[in-house]
């Protein structure tokens, strides 16, 4: 079952009165439980087509579906909602919120959510846990490397138990054995949990553990290679 | 919660600059509280030497008397009012007579004011015996005496124990005249009593002018001042009977009721513009916060967190800084004009007394501190932040996570 749906996805940019044409009629499926990447070098659309998958961005044309809703006509608000409750997200550069310390960055999405104390303690314990984070949870960002903040980011995209983990070049600053590990990681989190994860990434690593891979040239899928 | 909590801690990321910000709100409001105590003391004063260093809060006099002062438009029954005045529980009263003579001492003479007053209820209602430059002012068991002006004194060249001739013309047609020994001289209490004032017994004027027991004012000091209008309606419905005329002091004194009124509104709008450009540094800080953290706000944004709830955000920024900034610039400044009342700022220095509307004003300035200043400088300090904290509000509702994380290819 797709998890998520594109149909004839376009975006166009307008610089200085030049139309750049990002995403040209991508039709996709991502099926529940994927683990996915979108490759492709620079400037091939991979981090346009996440933010219209990541409800972050509008299409200039085309529809697109995540977990039965169509994002594409959604409000902002409403844009926010899914976001909170149905996306993980995990960044290059880490993101997370600098005046938090390691526990409430992976908190922030349940607080967001209402979610009980108590409820918010085991789930965030848990992942910190399953991160190898355990002991770490009072350090602020600043205090923690880059594979550890970076393992904060993916219990934080975790928590909320999302449909799906978008994750935009999440190895991209990191050293190849602090990304082995964090792939390693993500690929039982998949197996264990059955989260979805599609990546955007050109990282060889990367790509050699997906078991879907999506290629992208010039805003174009060219190639949809399934690898299980 | 964790919106204050991050707020709180967004705050601290750059001490420096929040200290900064919150110095010259606060800064800004202690000098909005000290300027605010100090023109109501100044305020204050000039209500007070003009109504205790001669008129009184509340005056009555036959209804045509103030017209043009005539010798003959009396109150006929002063014990009868005086006592009506006592009923209403509003304050003392006092009575008076007035009238122009002739003032000689040797070959100097002056035109002067005879102020025929009762030592006895007088010190209730006025405070001109304290204001004595000279000798000692009437004693209700003497007659005789005299209290001038200092002006006058110095045009006749008198000083204490001096005799001086007074002439004038009685309500019988005659013309009175007697001799008075000078018993004291005045500060300068305002242009008229220093020019020609001649404070003497009700007694003794009242047997000059042939009165026969009639005077011409009664003056009222309230025990509530600040209830003027209460208490002029309540001495007013006291007298209605009688129908005598009932003034207070914003009648008596129109021109300083209109300086107060337009002073206190220019007041305000110095105060706000004071402030307006203390906030600026408030809107400046916001939006210096706000750029640095787009990024970090368009990942919350990814996150989830709504617009409004980083609306929400800032501006429990603003209100931290705003509260640290009350509590600061409130103690320093209810502290400085809590000084400033006990101490006074002695002015002497840049200038001596000043005569405004008839009444002279010393140069020596105290503030009058009260919660409605510092409560009203408060209100003001944060109606203002509030206001320079909208176009922040407005911009970080603006960031979208895409523009803050970038749009990528």
């Amino acid at each position: 079952m797709a998890i998520i749906r594109t149909e004839n996805l376009s975006r166009v940019y307008r610089e200085n009165s030049i139309e750049v044409k990002a995403l040209t009629d991508v039709n996709l499926q991502i099926q529940r439980g994927d683990f996915a990447v979108l490759a492709g070098p620079s400037g091939s659309g991979k981090t346009t087509l996440l933010n219209m998958l990541g409800a972050l961005d509008r299409p200039t044309s085309g529809r697109a579906w995540l977990d039965g809703h169509e994002i594409t006509s959604l409000s902002k608000m409403d844009r926010s909602r899914l976001r909170r409750d149905h996306i993980g997200f995990i960044f290059q550069f880490y993101n997370l919120i600098p005046v938090l310390t390691a526990y409430e960055n992976a908190e922030f999405v349940l607080l967001l959510q209402g979610v009980s104390h108590h409820d918010r303690e085991t789930k965030v314990s848990e992942l910190l846990k399953k991160v190898g984070l355990s002991g770490l949870e009072h350090r602020k960002p600043h205090e923690l490397s880059g594979g550890q903040q970076q393992r904060v980011a993916i219990a934080r995209a975790l928590a909320s138990s999302p449909s799906v983990v978008l994750a935009d070049e999440p190895t991209a600053n990191l050293d190849s054995q602090t990304e082995q590990g964090l792939l390693d990681l993500m690929e039982q989190l998949n197996r264990d949990l059955g989260t979805t994860f599609l990546f955007s990434s050109h990282d060889p690593e990367v790509i050699d553990r997906a078991r879907r891979l999506i290629v992208l040239r010039d805003g174009v899928v060219v190639s949809d290679t399934r690898r299980d | 919660m964790i919106l204050m909590k991050m707020a709180w801690r967004n705050l601290w990321r750059n001490p420096r600059r929040t200290l900064i910000t919150v110095f010259s709100m606060a800064f800004g409001l202690t000098m909005m509280i000290v300027s605010y105590c100090l023109m109501e003391g100044m305020f204050d004063q000039m209500v007070r030497y003009a109504t205790l260093l001669g008129s009184g809060h509340i005056q009555v006099h036959h209804p045509d008397y103030l017209e043009d002062r005539s010798l003959y438009d009396t109150i006929q029954d002063p014990g009868g009012v005086l006592e009506a005045i006592a009923g209403t529980g509003v304050g003392p009263s006092s009575p008076r007579s007035f009238a122009t003579a002739l003032i000689s001492s040797g070959p100097q003479s002056a035109g002067g004011i005879l102020w025929g007053i009762d030592p006895a209820s007088e010190v209730n209602v006025t405070e001109m015996h304290r204001h004595l430059e000279l000798g000692s002012f009437l004693s209700p068991l003497t007659r005789g005496e005299v209290v001038l002006g200092r002006n006058l004194a110095r045009t006749l060249s008198v000083g204490t124990g001096d005799e001086v001739i007074v002439l004038t013309q009685a309500a019988d047609g005659s013309l009175g005249n007697d001799v008075y020994t000078v018993s004291g001289v005045l500060r300068s209490v305002g242009e008229a009593v220093d020019r020609g004032g001649v404070i003497m017994n009700i007694m003794d004027l009242d047997e000059l002018l042939s009165l026969n027991g009639r005077i011409h004012e009664v003056a009222v000091r309230l025990d509530q001042p600040g209830s003027l209008d209460e208490g002029t309606y309540t001495v007013s419905r006291a007298l209605s009977a009688s129908g005598l005329d009932v003034r207070n002091w914003r009648k008596l004194f129109p021109e300083l009721d209109e300086y107060l009124r337009l002073s206190d509104t220019s007041t305000w709008i110095v105060l706000v513009i004071i402030f307006a450009v203390a906030s600026l540094g408030i809107m400046n800080t916001q939006l210096m916060a706000l750029f640095e953290r787009t990024r970090e706000i368009g990942i919350m944004r990814a996150l989830g967190l709504g617009p409004y709830s980083v609306a929400v955000m800032v501006f429990l920024e603003t209100l931290f800084l705003t509260l640290f900034a009350a509590v600061a610039g409130g103690v320093v400044g209810s502290l400085w004009s809590s000084y400033l009342h006990s101490h006074g700022w002695d002015l002497r220095s840049v200038g001596g007394s000043f005569a405004f509307v008839g009444v002279t004003f010393d140069p020596y300035l105290r503030a009058t501190l009260t919660v409605r200043a510092v409560a009203e400088s408060i209100a003001i300090m944060i109606i203002v932040a509030m206001v320079a904290t909208i176009y922040p509000l407005f911009r970080s509702t603006r960031i979208t996570p895409v523009d803050a994380i970038g749009r990528g290819r």
